[in-house]
């Protein structure tokens, strides 16, 4: 399904959870068009099963409407919040399941001939998000919330419940992770034509 | 960026579960509005005096605690010596019962058993 853009409010999103608390449904849909997407992406991206980030996406999304009305104007972002529930619920997952290693991960199915440019982003995307799994979890989490969610360093601190400072020493150990494990998939993957 | 543009898409069913749970949500909040008690309107002044007049039992009883009130402050507010000769008004008066009365609740002893 293609979600319209979140284009049908300019309220800020403290205004909409007021406005869902006091009743309103449109509020409560504007939020999810706007929260949904992001939440969903995060929770996939640190779970790498659709399933489970599903379930970890309505599960934030629930808590978000329960906590509507009790929310306190000025403290943090709805998102930043938002974000952190997810974080804590992804971390719930993982603990019960053992992270993947790299060589494990299955080979990228064959496609059907397409535009090679296309075929090649898509395996470098399934190469990202194979090496991602590789990593430390929290690295991942901050590598994923700065890059991907492209958040700032003092909003994924907040997320974290870690110092601006301990999220840049993250997500730099983060890139020296990816970069040792993918440097052995750089032709394969392209990265030498780009030049 | 190609991780970024390989972000998953919404399905319509994800989409219609968490709306689903926001009106739930909704719908909750909407019964436990309802179920409290409402507010109780102020009686107001008249409201007040019929509310404390129904409770006591009536006109009636409130014109005898009235009188009762009255005569109370008057005793209260009068002399004892006002008072002689008055008891040959009240029938069936009998001063030796009303010395006896007085000199039982005198003598600690009279109630004792044995």
């Amino acid at each position: 399904m293609e979600l319209p853009l979140d284009a049908t409010s300019k309220a800020t999103d403290e205004e909409l959870l007021q406005d869902f608390s006091n009743g309103d449904p449109a509020a409560a849909r504007a939020l999810t068009l706007r929260f949904l997407p992001r939440v969903l992406g995060f929770a996939t991206r640190m779970l790498h099963d659709r399933h489970e980030a599903e379930d970890v996406a309505q599960e934030a999304m629930l808590r978000l409407w329960k906590m509507g009305g009790s929310w306190q104007s000025g403290e943090a972002k709805v998102s930043t919040w938002l974000y952190r529930v997810v974080s804590n619920l992804c971390t719930d997952r993982l603990r019960r399941k053992r992270t993947v290693p790299i060589d494990t991960i299955a080979e990228p199915e064959d496609k059907q001939a397409t535009a090679h440019a296309v075929l090649l982003q898509a395996d470098r995307a399934q190469a990202l998000e194979a090496a991602l799994g590789a990593l430390p979890k929290r690295q991942r989490e901050a590598i994923i919330l700065r890059h991907l969610e492209e958040l700032s360093n003092p909003d994924i601190a907040q997320i974290m419940g870690v110092s601006v400072e301990a999220v840049e020493s993250l997500t730099a150990r983060a890139k020296r992770t990816l970069t040792k494990l993918l440097a052995p998939r750089k032709t394969e993957l392209g990265f030498e034509d780009d030049k | 960026m190609a991780a970024r543009d390989a972000a998953p898409a919404v399905s319509t069913a994800l989409f219609h579960r968490v709306l689903d749970d926001a009106a739930g949500h909704l719908d909750a909040t909407k019964m436990s509005v309802k179920t409290q008690p409402d507010r109780v309107k102020p009686l107001g002044i008249k409201g007040l005096f019929a509310s404390v007049l129904n409770t006591i039992g009536g006109w009636p009883v409130a014109a005898g605690l009235a009188i009762a009130l009255m005569a109370g402050i008057f005793i209260g507010s009068v002399k004892p010596e006002q008072f002689r000769g008055f008891e040959q008004l009240l029938p069936q008066y009998d001063t030796n019962s009303a010395y006896l009365l007085d000199a039982l609740s005198y003598d600690d002893g009279f109630w004792a058993e044995g």
